[in-house]
């Protein structure tokens, strides 16, 4: 049995999926940084600094 | 195949992600959760308590994304779900599995070191009983799957009282008690108007294998009970007047509009006006009731 040829994308097939990349990797990165906030609120309250 | 005949597969948008938790099903979890937590009897820290809810929604999410997952061959029969990101193709089966498992881990781990552990456990518990125990088991089994399987959903306001109290008493049992009895008649009456739908997909909902009159018995049946826990808060002195008569009169028109169910004996989903009422007005009671409940136990405090 043969293995299945690469796939070759064409210009625009690749920009999309780079758009869609993109896209993803900024929500991520918006939920990445709310999550580090978020756990920093939580240690302050839990070592008491904000009762 | 050739490359001219393979399709295009696009990496899944984050907006599939976020259609995979169910959006719609989580603020109503989210809803009942915060009732929950704002009706126990003592305070949370704001931080530990938004904690708490955004968990609970992350369970209830990573509930839905097994749950499509799972039922993906069975959403592609259905014109209700057929447009989901698994069955509409826009989204690869494993990717949903690991969100689903990924956000379970999180949401439950989140929640027992920033929480506590018996939230946790409550969490994992009906994040588990949602997906493996109602939609593997139970929902393709037996007509009875969203009597069980509406334990699932009750649990988030025990979750939320768990989360500022640490322990389970009777307050939060009724909470349970109510929602629990509530998804029957909310399930059942759109089933009544969406048979079709769940017969092509081969789901045995009670109006496909027990008949629609014995479905509009049970809606009925299942309303006086769910009345009672619903009035309880109030009668066993745990609510004010402002909780105790919103929730008689809500009762009262629950009860109404089941019974007009029960008389109703149409087979066409065009004539089944009273189920699509009682449908409606279900979502609309147990947010009221959710919320009156909150409202007058911080009143009191």
């Amino acid at each position: 049995m043969s293995e299945a040829e690469p796939r070759i994308y064409t210009a625009e097939e690749s920009r999309l999926i780079r758009k869609r990349q993109a896209s993803r990797s900024r929500v991520l990165g918006v939920i990445l940084v709310a999550l580090a906030i978020l756990f920093f609120a939580i240690t302050i309250v839990k070592i008491g600094v904000w009762g | 195949m050739t490359q001219a005949t393979q399709e295009l597969e696009l990496p899944a948008d984050w907006r599939d992600f976020w259609a995979l938790t169910k959006p719609r099903v989580m603020s109503l979890v989210v809803f009942t959760a915060l009732c929950g937590l704002l009706g126990a009897p003592t305070n949370i820290h704001p931080v530990i308590g938004f904690t708490a809810i955004l968990c609970i929604a992350l369970g209830a999410g990573a509930s839905g994304a097994l749950n499509q997952w799972y039922e993906a061959d069975l959403d592609a029969k259905m014109a209700r779900t057929a447009k989901r990101p698994l069955p509409d193709g826009r989204m690869n089966r494993d990717a949903a599995l690991q969100f689903g498992i990924g956000l379970s881990a999180f949401s439950v781990g989140i929640m027992g070191v920033a929480v506590n552990w018996l939230a946790a456990g409550l969490l994992a518990f009906s994040i588990v009983f949602y997906a493996v125990v109602y939609t593997m088991w139970l929902k393709p089994n037996t007509p009875q799957n969203i009597v069980i399987g509406g334990a699932a959903g009750a649990f988030p306001p025990v979750i939320g009282w768990v989360a500022v109290t640490g322990d389970i008493t009777l307050l939060p049992v009724l909470l349970f008690a109510i929602i629990f009895l509530w998804t029957p008649p909310h399930f059942w009456s759109l089933a009544l108007f969406m048979k079709s739908d769940y017969g092509a997909a081969g789901i045995p909902m009670m109006p496909n294998v027990a008949g629609q009159k014995a479905t509009r018995n049970q809606i009925l049946a299942y309303s006086f009970p769910m009345a009672a826990a619903a009035i309880a808060p109030f009668a066993i002195g745990q609510t004010s007047w402002l909780y105790g008569a919103t929730a008689i009169a809500l009762n009262l028109v629950f009860l109404a509009l089941a019974f007009a169910v029960w008389r109703n004996s149409a087979n066409d989903a065009a004539q089944m006006k009273p189920e699509k009422r009682l449908f409606a007005f279900s979502i609309f009671y147990l947010f009221l009731l959710f919320a009156l409940f909150a409202i007058d136990r911080m009143l009191i405090a």
